[in-house]
């Protein structure tokens, strides 16, 4: 079939590539919508166009395990060179590269400051829970949750929340024998459901933490801390 | 790994150790214990990168172990190292998990605008090997047909990167004076391509007579 065009005079050379980005003006757009032989030409290129990208999308993009690589200084002679030439130009990698940079600018030595030590926390049998914790302000509500581990004694108290019905509030406190440990507001508190991390608490210079609104679920906490992470597993909110 | 730390001593430290037998003597009970000891570090690491975070957790493990076979172990004389490495495994799985989950995306909508091309390929790995090996095939042959600079670098942004004409115009604004001269090149370049046989053959693009060009 030999369709031809109702107004040639309307359409230039990039007009429906124009029409097939979204960035054709009206004319274009009011003249592909009435004319069949370009809204047929303009249906094959947007075909050639998504077909193409499924097949090409960030196809000579450097792997990225080589982008760490370059990341680290440790690509040399023409691999550094080709790498370096790619991020001048693609967006992608610049940006998977920014944030690697980022990662390790906002939390420098995290990794192998945390991953010295892993201690796991016992749970203190409910019947003396409420010894050595009595004076604590705020931390006398009721089934408060006390694990200890390496002289350490972490409370957590879970509250009806205020503002979400069915749902609790976690407060939490760090204590070594009723004091509160001077580097203790370096540290954090994750919080854990099954596999998946839910959210990071910053402990607070009185050695208080927090998670605001968390489903009844039993959940695992990790308190990663000057060179030692103490995992609390099996806390239960209910 | 309380049985590693009572092997005292193993120079320079447990952990180290627990490294050594799984990866140097490829030991699966220490392989077994550095897993339960480090997975909750490379999880954290991986963030929030898209995909199932167990099967994610494995993969940055099983690079670890891919990647420092026995006789390479003495490459990694301490724990800083070993650990640097295995952020290093957790960091790459996590930008491999983002990359999939866009091309996939791409891929789905490209597929739900015109299910009739690449209907033969699934989500499968041996789909994936397939896709690559075409795709490569696509890429070299559409490369072939490209004429200067200007053409090669609309069709790597507009295809490889996925950016609109506006978008390329205003990145390289030496190369293009507006993003009307990109569509125009852009144009070219597609009229010349969509009247390649081979082209067409590879991207598996039916003709309006129902045959394969």
């Amino acid at each position: 079939m030999n369709e031809t065009c109702i107004n040639p005079t309307e359409i230039h050379a990039g007009s429906l590539m124009a029409y097939v980005d979204g960035t054709a003006d009206k004319t274009i757009i009011q003249h592909v919508r009435h004319c069949p032989a370009c809204a047929r030409q303009a249906a094959e290129l947007t075909r050639l166009q998504a077909t193409l990208t499924a097949s090409l999308y960030r196809r000579s993009c450097p792997d990225t395990e080589q982008l760490i690589a370059y990341r680290y200084n440790e690509l040399a002679g023409n691999e550094h060179l080709v790498v370096v030439q790619h991020l001048r130009q693609c967006p992608h990698c610049a940006r998977e590269l920014a944030a690697l940079t980022h990662a390790e600018r906002r939390a420098p030595g995290e990794w192998l400051r945390t991953a010295i030590k892993v201690i796991q926390a016992v749970l203190v049998p409910p019947q003396i829970q409420a010894a050595g914790v009595r004076n604590i302000p705020r931390m006398n509500q009721a089934r408060p949750q006390v694990y200890r581990a390496a002289g350490i004694e972490i409370i957590v108290n879970p509250r009806p929340a205020r503002t979400h019905p069915h749902q609790y509030d976690l407060v939490g406190l760090i204590h070594s024998a009723g004091q509160i440990p001077a580097t203790i507001g370096t540290a954090e508190v994750e919080l854990y459901h099954g596999a998946g991390l839910i959210a990071i608490s910053q402990v607070s210079g009185r050695g208080q933490f927090t998670f605001a609104a968390v489903e009844p679920a039993t959940y695992d906490l990790s308190l990663v801390w000057d060179q030692q992470e103490i995992q609390l597993p099996g806390m239960r909110v209910q | 790994m309380a049985r590693y730390q009572r092997r005292q001593p193993y120079p320079p430290g447990a952990c180290y150790a627990l490294f050594q037998h799984a990866l140097e003597h490829r030991d699966a009970e220490a392989w077994a214990a550095l897993y339960a000891q480090y997975q909750r570090l490379v999880r954290r690491q991986l963030g929030n990168a898209p995909g199932e975070p167990d099967a994610l957790v494995n993969q940055a493990f099983e690079r670890l172990w891919r990647a420092i076979p026995p006789e390479r172990f003495g490459d990694f004389p301490t724990l800083d190292k070993l650990l640097a490495y295995l952020k290093r495994c957790a960091q790459s799985v996590a930008l491999d998990a983002r990359r999939q989950e866009e091309r996939e995306k791409i891929r789905a909508s490209a597929w739900h605008t015109h299910p009739e091309t690449h209907s033969e390929i699934g989500t499968a790995p041996a789909d994936y090997v397939l896709d690559e090996i075409v795709g490569g095939q696509i890429f070299a042959h559409a490369r072939k047909r490209l004429i200067g600079p200007q053409e090669r670098l609309v069709f790597r942004a507009s295809l490889e990167w996925n950016l609109k004409p506006t978008a390329i115009a205003t990145r390289w604004p030496a190369l293009f004076a507006d993003a009307h001269e990109v569509s125009r090149i852009k144009e070219r370049i597609f009229r010349r391509l969509r009247r390649d046989v081979e082209l067409r053959a590879l991207l598996g693009i039916v003709d309006a007579d129902g045959g394969k060009s």
